[in-house]
């Protein structure tokens, strides 16, 4: 993590280290490439204002050099041309500041996975428990039965299946489903959630989308 | 005292350009002087030359006929004659004797030359002055030499009282010039102290309500309407700062307290069911600060200037029809007719998250303000060079006194702000549109209810 205010990085390693992440901090652009450069890690995340060196130049700079770790991009500006000019520089995925830790947790975990998954073929079946995902055929099936479901439902339940076991949260359904980079001040996405739970849940006995409080959904096995 | 306001008065504006003009006016017309004084002596030489040589030509003739002595009674008539000024004749024979010298004061010592020469006359007296005179000598026959003077005298009064006149109105001028000056000054100092006093007493007491009277439609008069106009535009906007931030302390307090009233809930009861509920409300109330205060950065930025646009081609139809696909199902919960009605094909240039921001926020009023079993209405048609997309709902509507301000920050039409909402939804619908060079108005629906209507430069898609 390159983040200049010590105090927010300390909260952030000790919020990460609780669900078993090891945080290296370096506190200015110079310094935290020069750690990107020595060191192999799962995930870089970058602050955008840093002394020295920003936090674009950086990434930039370590792209360039042909480093492929996911980089996750945190700012404080959050306008829409911030996050196109971050994830130009070779950012995987951008949060803004001030953020809920929650979010961002999910976020680390989306990277994660998807870059250990980077490796496998495209997957055409996806599979949580008994509910299975044809993304050929478009086609959904639970224990059997098919189910029908709209287009933007099919894309929603498409993106809780890849991001199976974790917690997504309504900012990230929102930009991934419905390619929109605001919060609407509305529940507009925890109803199109609902809804799909009500298709995918109802009439089975073991309910696979779950509401995290504070957080958001995660699509899970065991409850 | 009255010296003291002379120097002070010297160091305007006026006063200065005052001199300067009488400075270069005194020049330019010592230049003339100077010119028209060369002149006027050349004529005055050519006068007396051309006298002198009729002379010759008179004496010539007269001697012709009347012989020297002919000559000698002309000499005596012109000597008797007043009002011809100076006049001196000197006659020569051909050994050098004068035969005859005439006229007071009289020629000095003269070598002959064929040309009119310039000579000083011999004064009368020891004390009498000097009088130049201009002299032609010339050949009678017999050889006679005569030689003929004429005083100069009268042109150099003619020249003296020239310059006299000159001098009179030059300082009469300067006088005059001086006075007007002082009066400018007096005036023009009298102007700017009023506009040095009315921006003191904002600078030293804060007052912005004072106003510069206008007088007359002079550039000071100009200058008063344009800094009333000025004085004006800061007034509101500070009243608009000062509103926003009594609105924000309400705004930020409400979450505040509940969220205080929620940790000491938890705090008091040790039951770890309580405590969760607590502290889920407590997020709760930390997300609805964070959404104000990222709303009001947005605006900030928005209104400021500060927000660098990404502007592209924007597919409004596809996008419009995303945005009732996205509310759709949340309208149907709260028994809501949500239709839409988008014309294919409509394409706008501008920053597509904002103007998704900007309709989202309309959706989301209608949804939260229209009554159960009413009506929303999303339509966009292209008219001429323009697209118009208009939110509309047979909800209650907006009050016609209020359409105006609802655009402002922090405006709410129910005064004790029951439902939840920041009051800068429409803020931001106004900033964001008006980004993408659009225009918001509010008008009635049809439906009955509100009808806000954006318009956004079309292009063709």
């Amino acid at each position: 993590m390159i983040e200049d205010d010590s105090a927010a990085a300390d909260f952030l390693r000790k919020g990460l280290s609780g669900f078993g992440y090891d945080v290296d901090i370096a506190h200015d652009g110079e310094q935290g490439l020069s750690k990107a450069r020595d060191n192999l890690y799962d995930l870089w995340m970058i602050d955008v204002m840093l002394p020295k060196l920003d936090g674009l130049s950086v990434l930039r700079t370590l792209r360039d050099e042909g480093r492929q770790t996911p980089a996750l991009i945190l700012s404080a500006c959050g306008q829409v041309d911030d996050r196109v000019e971050g994830l130009r520089a070779g950012g995987d995925d951008y949060i803004v500041k001030p953020y809920a830790f929650a979010e961002l947790q999910a976020r680390i975990e989306a990277l994660m996975r998807r870059a250990r998954n980077v490796e496998t073929l495209p997957e055409t079946m996806l599979e949580v428990a008994d509910l299975k995902v044809d993304l050929i055929k478009r086609s959904v099936t639970r224990d059997g039965q098919e189910l029908f479901l709209k287009p933007r439902e099919f894309r929603l339940l498409e993106y809780l299946m890849r991001n199976a076991e974790q917690v997504v949260t309504r900012t990230m359904l929102l930009e991934n489903v419905w390619d929109l980079y605001f919060d609407p001040q509305t529940n507009v996405v925890d109803v199109h959630v609902s809804r799909l739970r009500f298709k995918i849940d109802k009439y089975f006995d073991t309910p696979l989308l779950h509401t995290v409080r504070g957080a958001g959904y995660v699509l899970r096995a065991d409850s | 005292m009255f010296f003291a306001r002379i120097a002070e008065l010297s160091a305007t504006t006026p006063v200065r350009l005052t001199l300067g003009f009488l400075s270069l006016f005194t020049l330019g017309s010592l230049l003339v002087f100077g010119y028209l004084n060369h002149q006027l002596s050349a004529a005055l030489r050519g006068q007396v030359d051309a006298m002198l040589r009729d002379q010759q030509s008179i004496f010539a003739l007269q001697q012709q006929e009347h012989g020297i002595s002919g000559v000698y009674r002309l000499i005596e008539n012109d000597l008797e004659q007043k009002g011809n000024g100076v006049r001196a004749y000197r006659i020569l024979d051909r050994s050098g004797k004068v035969l005859l010298e005439a006229g007071s004061p009289s020629l000095p010592e003269l070598t002959f030359k064929p040309r009119i020469q310039e000579v000083r006359l011999v004064p009368e007296a020891e004390d009498a002055a000097v009088e130049r005179a201009r002299v032609l000598g010339f050949k009678l026959p017999g050889e006679v030499t005569v030689f003929v003077g004429v005083g100069m005298q009268q042109s150099a009064e003619l020249q003296a009282g020239l310059w006299r006149a000159f001098v009179e109105s030059e300082v009469l001028i300067i006088l005059l010039g001086l006075v007007v000056g002082y009066w400018l000054a007096k005036r023009f100092r009298g102007q700017v102290e009023a506009f040095n006093q009315l921006t003191m007493k904002i600078v030293n007491a804060g007052d912005l309500s004072s106003r510069m009277p206008v007088k007359g439609n002079d550039e000071f008069a100009v200058l008063a309407a344009n800094m009333n106009a000025m004085l004006g535009r800061i007034e509101k906007l500070v009243q608009g700062m000062r509103q926003v931030g009594d609105n924000i302390a309400h705004d930020i307090r409400t979450p505040l307290t509940r969220l205080r009233a929620d940790v000491e809930v938890a705090l008091q009861d040790g039951d770890p069911e309580t405590c969760r509920a607590s502290l889920e409300r407590v997020l709760d109330e930390v997300e609805c600060m964070h959404t104000i205060v990222n709303s009001l950065l947005a605006l900030g930025q928005a209104e400021a200037g500060g927000m660098r646009l990404k502007s592209k081609a924007v597919d409004l139809s596809a996008l419009l029809a995303e945005l009732g696909e996205l509310y759709g199902p949340s309208a149907e919960d709260n028994e809501l007719e949500l239709e839409s009605h988008v014309a294919a094909d409509l394409a706008v240039h501008g920053d597509k998250q904002l103007l998704a921001q900007a309709f989202s926020n309309l959706l989301d009023n209608a949804i939260k303000y229209v009554p159960a079993g009413g009506r929303v209405l999303l339509s966009a048609v292209r008219k001429g060079k323009q697209v118009e997309i208009v939110v509309e709902d047979n909800g209650p509507g907006i009050p016609a006194e209020m359409r105006e301000k609802i655009f402002e920050r922090f405006t709410r039409i129910d005064p004790s702000r029951t439902l939840a909402g920041s009051g800068l939804g429409l803020a931001l619908v106004k900033a964001f549109v008006e980004l993408n060079q659009g225009r918001v108005r509010i008008g009635e629906s049809t439906l009955g209810g509100a009808a806000f209507h954006i318009t956004l430069p079309a292009i063709s898609a």
